[in-house]
């Protein structure tokens, strides 16, 4: 289930009490509250991961430095009792037109990501899960981003779309 | 003049016995020469019992706690017969004595030419009523009484003594002392030892929803503030409240279960600190006597990511205790 609102009614009874005349009065009230599924996703702002230069470019081992962001936060939290999961998928892309690879799976290979501290992942076309709760749940994460420059990165403009989803079952 | 009044007295003194009952006196007794007055009035008046379900419900709000008990109308109505009818005649009335502990000032009253509840100026002073213009035969007035008692008035028997006179001002100075009528009433009511507990309607405190939750600040908490509970008594002993937690109701897949919504459920009085329903009872205030005092409860629900969704309740029981 998305993300959306369950509306609870819940039902007040007017109630007013008096007594008197006795050693120990006791009256009762009533307190109620309701709660519906929620999720809150948090994503960080947009990220400009650099410019590749010469300086990029390591003539000794002839390999390229990536370009790197990394500890960027995304606060997911969501109340149901079955838990939510958070996935990524790369939604658009743009690549300068004389980027020699095929578009967008040859541009996509070469960007990774991760939740810091673990391994990174190519991000590719698909739908991949960044994190899941088995229960309600609150999570603090830090993503981390790379591109792996290579030859074939002409000069021009480059920019991927990434869609965090937070789901409910 | 005073044989009249003091027969007068006796009469309605011999009317105790039958409680609330209409009285008929005749001023100066039949066969004496006109003005007469035939006087028709009920003795004594019983206001009631002012027990706690004469305060009214506005206590909750923010005014001050007034109670009260009020007479049913009580007529008197007067006849001139003979050939005195056409002769002015003036009506007052007076407060003679208090029974009990009344305080002069609360006993009010309205009638005659005065339409609006007022007390009586003081003990032992006449007031005006009415002016019987001539060739009036009939007149007929009605009375109403009212005690607005405070919680300090102490239980007990309350009355007053209320005397009427209708005098001829036309008439010559020895034979208007003769001719003047004057009968007294009782009106009497009582307090209960009471002692009272309001507590304010159920409260909804709201619904928890993707807004409780800021991922910098954290998680919100549901509050329903200034819901009053109302401790009155008038007894002289120290009056206590408190309040503890009975049950709470929760979703099934709800993980803590009661305890937790006892924890994470806090109230406090008056604005300061808030504690805990987990913790067991609260004592929230104490009366050292008669008097009475509002509480202003605030009620505060900390949300957290266990709260899922579903309905929530809890019942409190508010505890007044005369030790």
């Amino acid at each position: 289930m998305r993300i959306r609102s369950l509306l609870l009614l819940a039902v007040v009874l007017g109630w007013v009490s008096l007594s008197w005349g006795a050693e120990q009065l006791g009256k009762t009230v009533t307190l109620s509250w309701g709660a519906i599924g929620w999720i809150v996703l948090e994503v960080h702002e947009d990220l400009f991961l650099g410019v590749v230069t010469q300086e990029y470019f390591d003539p000794d081992t002839q390999t390229f430095r990536p370009l790197e962001a990394t500890g960027n936060p995304i606060v997911v939290a969501c109340n149901y009792p079955q838990g939510c999961t958070l996935t990524l998928q790369a939604v658009g892309w743009q690549v300068p037109p004389e980027f020699p690879g095929v578009v967008p799976d040859e541009f996509l290979a070469d960007l990774d990501w991760r939740i810091s501290g673990t391994p990174y992942r190519p991000l590719g076309t698909g739908e991949v899960t960044v994190w899941q709760a088995d229960g309600p749940a609150t999570a603090e994460l830090l993503l981390d981003y790379r591109y792996r420059v290579d030859i074939y990165d002409v000069p021009g403009q480059y920019s991927v779309t990434l869609l965090y989803t937070a789901t409910a079952p | 003049m005073r044989g009249w009044f003091f027969c007068a007295v006796l009469a309605v003194l011999a009317t105790w016995g039958a409680w609330g009952e209409e009285v008929t006196l005749e001023f100066p007794p039949p066969g004496t020469e006109c003005p007469r007055t035939r006087v028709t009035f009920t003795t004594p008046v019983d206001m009631g019992v002012l027990g706690a379900e004469s305060i009214s419900g506005e206590l909750l709000g923010g005014g001050d706690v007034l109670v009260h008990l009020e007479s049913e109308p009580m007529t008197i109505k007067l006849e001139r017969r003979g050939f005195c009818d056409d002769l002015l005649g003036e009506v007052y009335v007076q407060l003679v004595s208090l029974i009990g502990p009344v305080r002069p000032e609360a006993f009010l009253w309205r009638g005659g030419a005065q339409e609006e509840y007022a007390p009586f100026p003081a003990v032992g002073e006449w007031v005006h009523l009415a002016t019987l213009p001539s060739g009036l035969r009939e007149w007929r007035g009605e009375f109403r009484f009212r005690y607005e008692a405070t919680m300090a008035d102490p239980p007990g028997a309350y009355g007053v003594r209320l005397r009427f006179r209708v005098e001829y001002p036309e008439l010559p100075s020895p034979l208007r002392e003769l001719y003047r009528a004057e009968w007294e009433i009782m009106v009497t009511w009582s307090l209960e030892g009471l002692t009272v507990l309001l507590v304010h309607e159920p409260v909804y405190l709201g619904t928890i929803g993707p807004g409780i939750y800021d991922p910098e600040a954290g998680f919100g908490a549901l509050e329903a503030l200034e819901n009053p509970v109302l401790v009155l008594t008038n007894l002289t002993q120290m009056v206590s409240l408190s309040v503890r937690s009975v049950s709470a109701a929760f979703p099934p897949d709800f993980s803590g279960g009661a305890e937790a919504v006892w924890q994470d459920l806090a109230l406090r009085v008056d604005g300061g600190a808030y504690l805990s329903l987990g913790e067991g009872p609260i004592e929230l205030g104490v009366l050292s006597g008669p008097g009475w005092q509002r509480y202003l409860i605030d009620y505060r629900y900390q949300v957290d990511e266990r709260d899922i969704p579903g309905e929530y309740g809890a019942i409190l029981e508010y505890t007044v205790t005369t030790p």
